[in-house]
């Protein structure tokens, strides 16, 4: 109903008391107030009951499979190419979180905080089953609900919360290198004197392959008097190639003719035959063609290039990339025992490492000074690059048909090595993936660490490997089932022995981003490569000093003199399991 | 007079009294609890080495912090590569607001909808505009590159051979429309029957411009200029995005330095001082602009 303007005139000439006037805003506050109350109540029972049982997760895989052709099924036969017929198919797979057998309800929510992609929300639907395994096992439903952060902000994030000394999340995903700076900061726990006292926790450290044991689990790295950790999400670098270019006969004969030897065909030709960078160098050299040149017998409509990977500056896209070319050329960052950098960081094998990652760039997309995993990506699914090297974790997209041109007609494989002038064949990786960890500070360590056991249970795994997780115990990863399951699983399980990681102690963020940035200006030209990397040696010096690394360390901080280390390890050529190991 | 009455007129001239107070005091309380004692806590920080992700004990260090980044090579660096942005981009956005002022200060058809175009990156938050611009500046996907490609034949990668240039132009595709508000306020105020009798004095545009608009239109310039410099001074995130600081530490402005030194090394003590010093920079450019401003009788 409408007020006419003689009502409207008065409401204007109403002269209002204060205590009118304060009198009608507490009114209002307090009806306002009831009203949030109620709302908030009502919502909280709509939302209870509106909360579905069941959650899905579906992840499109493509599987490509090659098999080798009976002669009297092949249609077409080319002369000097492989006889294979490749049959491709799509799969999708579903991982349901079915409803719990017996209804709980639980007596507490745990968080886990964890970065925001498919393996933190494939990591929350597996956690529904939590409740009712926890009533079972610890007589007490216990919830675990996903805080999922933006990759960009993830360390931001859970370090604010970590200094303010939160009690929640009481089980969260740390980057492989932040290890060294949470635990210094009493931020997580030490698992030792329980796993000690705990059959069950001893069998499952067992469960791991060496390396991810030192990387994702114990700090310092390799020291297994101090595991803080247990592997979660498994990543490794690995290279996916254009199988109908290596294939192509023209290509495979121009190439012969000009490097003298065959372009790899099958998964053995990469591993375990001793394939080098270098060879993989000269294929990105011979695929890199301009717009009107032809390709597999196809004019070019766009400029087609032979190697995608991280050149960019962002988080460690570089340390990454370049520590593998690093490793394979036999050296590594310091002497974690001494904190040395001169003589490493900048020695001659690392100098020509540098040179050989900046070749490499000659023959990447325009975009590789900005080139992170993504831009990788895009590059392979425009169909405008033969080769790249990039996370397993990422790969998924890849053979999506409806965001890739090269769905089916690619392949993954490990990462090559290097022989040396010293004629020892290394072939190391620089690791990704992320370990969970127990917040120092929650008051439910004990439960956390109970769905540390519930998620290494095969049931779990299973459901991990399925939804495309990153499966971290060999027991799994080495079977046949597994390997089969995606089409880059057999490259990530064969990888996963020859993983390296980069430092991981407290003052790591500032050892990165001087990485970072004079790798970076040598990739741009600013500097040489040889200074790039003396100035880099200065920077890290600098910092190790300031920290007083490693003498104002407490004696289990610091990595234990008399073992081997990476460095000891990379510069040797002995496979990765020797770190740790006592020094002869 | 009753002494129901007096007391009544007390209690009255005491609610007069108390009530005005009663009524700022949660302004004031929330101004002191989120502004006036963070920064007092700052301050203090900042005479402190304190980690606050490795957290232990806190030491006095006193002016050790302010010494350390005063003399380190790198700040100084940082400061030049910032001073290199913030005048490139004031500047263009000056030159270009100007120039849009003008043309909006003219009535044309579809001036409206066109000033409506014109004014809408300001609305954008800045980290979309970052991601946006990263995408079109892609050497090998982005649309600008592809268009530079058919005029030059060459891949021009602005993102890593151009990327001070880069940023200042997301800087003034975003910014100079701000500039233009402002400009185009002071042009609108400027009285017609000045501009008039210039037309009758057959004053040239020059002079006109001299003599009656600019004496109009400059305090709200110096105004314009002097938000302008303290935002481009602060600006973080379109070149986070954009660069992360490269190639190497070529667009490493001195805000993204401050949040490493704050949110990647936790340096805390020493990022507090960092941020008083760029608190004090700000402040006396802004009695710059204001003695600017002020000589010409604002």
């Amino acid at each position: 109903m409408g007020m006419n303007d003689e009502q409207k005139e008065d409401l204007f000439k109403r002269k209002l008391s204060r205590r009118e006037a304060i009198g009608t805003a507490g009114k209002v506050a307090i009806s306002a107030i009831v009203a949030g109350v109620v709302a908030g109540v009502g919502g909280y029972f709509a939302g209870s009951a509106a909360a579905p049982g069941a959650t899905t997760v579906t992840q499109k895989v493509t599987e490509t499979k090659t098999v080798t052709a009976a002669a009297a099924t092949v249609t077409k036969t080319v002369a000097g190419a492989a006889k294979t017929v490749t049959e491709t198919k799509t799969v999708t797979k579903t991982v349901t979180a079915g409803a719990p057998t017996t209804p709980v309800k639980p007596v507490y929510t745990m968080i886990f905080a964890s970065p925001e992609w498919l393996p933190g929300r494939l990591t929350g639907l597996i956690a529904k089953k939590f409740p009712e395994w926890s009533a079972r096992k610890l007589g007490k439903p216990i919830a675990v609900k996903m805080d999922l952060i933006p990759w960009t902000v993830v360390h931001d994030r859970i370090t604010t919360f970590l200094a303010a000394k939160s009690e929640e999340p009481s089980i969260f995903i740390s980057d492989s290198q932040w290890l060294g700076e949470l635990y210094a900061g009493g931020h997580i726990k030490r698992l030792n004197p329980i796993i000690e006292k705990d059959p069950e926790l001893q069998q499952l450290i067992n469960r791991f392959d060496d390396s991810l044991i030192t990387y994702y689990m114990t700090y310092p790295q390799g020291n297994r008097d101090c595991i803080v950790g247990f592997g979660h999400e498994g990543d490794v670098l690995v290279i996916v190639y254009r199988e109908d270019l290596f294939t192509h006969p023209d290509e495979r004969e121009n190439f012969k003719a000009e490097y003298g030897y065959d372009l790899p065909t099958k998964y053995e030709d990469w591993y375990p035959a001793q394939f080098d960078w270098y060879q993989l160098r000269d294929i990105a050299k011979f695929f890199t063609r301009k717009a009107g040149d032809e390709l597999a017998g196809k004019r070019l409509e766009a400029d087609f290039y032979g190697i995608a990977t991280h050149f960019g500056k962002q988080y460690d896209a570089i340390a990454c990339v370049f520590g593998t070319m690093l490793y394979v050329h036999g050296e590594y960052w310091w002497d974690p025992i001494t904190g040395e950098v001169e003589g490493y960081i900048n020695s001659d094998r690392a100098v020509k490492a540098l040179e050989f990652y900046k070749e490499l760039m000659k023959y990447a997309p325009p975009n590789a000074p900005e080139a992170w995993y993504d831009e990788t990506n895009a590059a392979l699914q425009a169909g405008r690059v033969a080769v790249i090297y990039n996370w397993c974790g990422f790969l998924p997209s890849n053979f999506d048909p409806s965001v890739s041109k090269v769905y089916n007609v690619i392949k993954v494989v490990p990462p090559p090595g290097h022989k040396g002038d010293d004629g020892i064949f290394r072939r190391y990786s620089t690791i990704g993936g992320q370990p969970m960890v127990i917040n120092a500070h929650s008051k439910h360590a004990e439960e956390a660490l109970a769905f540390m056991k519930f998620w290494f249970e095969p049931e779990q795994q299973r459901m991990w490997a399925e939804g495309g997780g990153g499966v971290c115990l060999k027991d799994m990863i080495r079977t046949k089932w597994f390997k089969e399951l995606t089409p880059y699983n057999r490259a990530y399980a064969d990888s996963i022995p020859f993983q390296v990681d980069f430092w991981n102690v407290p003052f790591y963020p500032e050892m990165l981003l001087a990485v970072q940035e004079e790798i970076h200006a040598a990739l741009m030209e600013e500097k040489s490569p040889k200074q790039a990397l003396d100035d880099l040696a200065k920077r890290h010096k600098e910092i190790i000093e300031r920290e007083g690394y490693p003498e104002k360390y407490p004696p289990e901080q610091r990595f234990p003199p008399g073992l081997k280390t990476p460095a000891d390890v990379i510069r040797a050529g002995e496979p990765m399991s020797e770190v740790g190991k006592p020094k002869k | 007079m009753t002494r129901q009455a007096t007391s009544r007129i007390r209690r009255r001239s005491l609610t007069e009294k108390y009530f005005p107070i009663i009524l700022i005091t949660p302004a004031v309380a929330i101004t002191l609890f989120l502004v006036i004692f963070p920064l007092i806590w700052a301050l203090g920080l900042s005479f402190y080495d304190y980690n606050v992700i490795r957290g232990g004990v806190m030491r006095f260090v006193g002016l050790d912090n302010y010494a350390r980044l005063l003399s380190s090579r790198t700040i100084w660096k940082r400061f030049v590569t910032t001073a290199e942005f913030v005048v490139s981009a004031v500047l263009l956005e000056f030159l270009i607001g100007f120039g849009l002022a003008f043309l909006f200060y003219q009535q044309f058809r579809g001036r409206r909808l066109a000033m409506a175009l014109v004014t809408m990156p300001m609305l954008i938050a800045p980290v979309a505009t970052g991601l946006f611009f990263r995408y079109i500046f892609d050497a090998t996907h982005g649309v600008v590159t592809y268009f530079l490609y058919l005029i030059t034949g060459k891949h021009i990668k602005l993102l890593s051979e151009h990327a001070m240039l880069s940023c200042v132009i997301v800087d003034v595709w975003q910014w100079s429309p701000f500039m233009m508000l402002f400009i185009l306020a002071g042009l609108e105020a400027v009285p017609r029957h000045l501009l008039e009798s210039a037309e009758i004095d057959r004053f040239s545009w020059f002079t006109k411009f001299r003599v009656v608009i600019w004496p109009t239109i400059r305090p709200l310039v110096m105004l314009a200029l002097l938000f302008r410099t303290m935002d481009a001074l602060r600006t973080f995130d379109t070149v986070y995005i954009l660069t992360e600081g490269g190639p190497g530490t070529r667009t490493e402005l001195i805000s993204l330095h401050l949040y490493r030194l704050a949110f990647s090394f936790f340096r805390t003590g020493e990022a507090c001082a960092l941020a008083f010093i760029l608190l004090v920079l700000v402040i006396l450019l802004t009695n710059l602009y204001l003695r600017m401003a002020r000589r010409v009788g604002v």
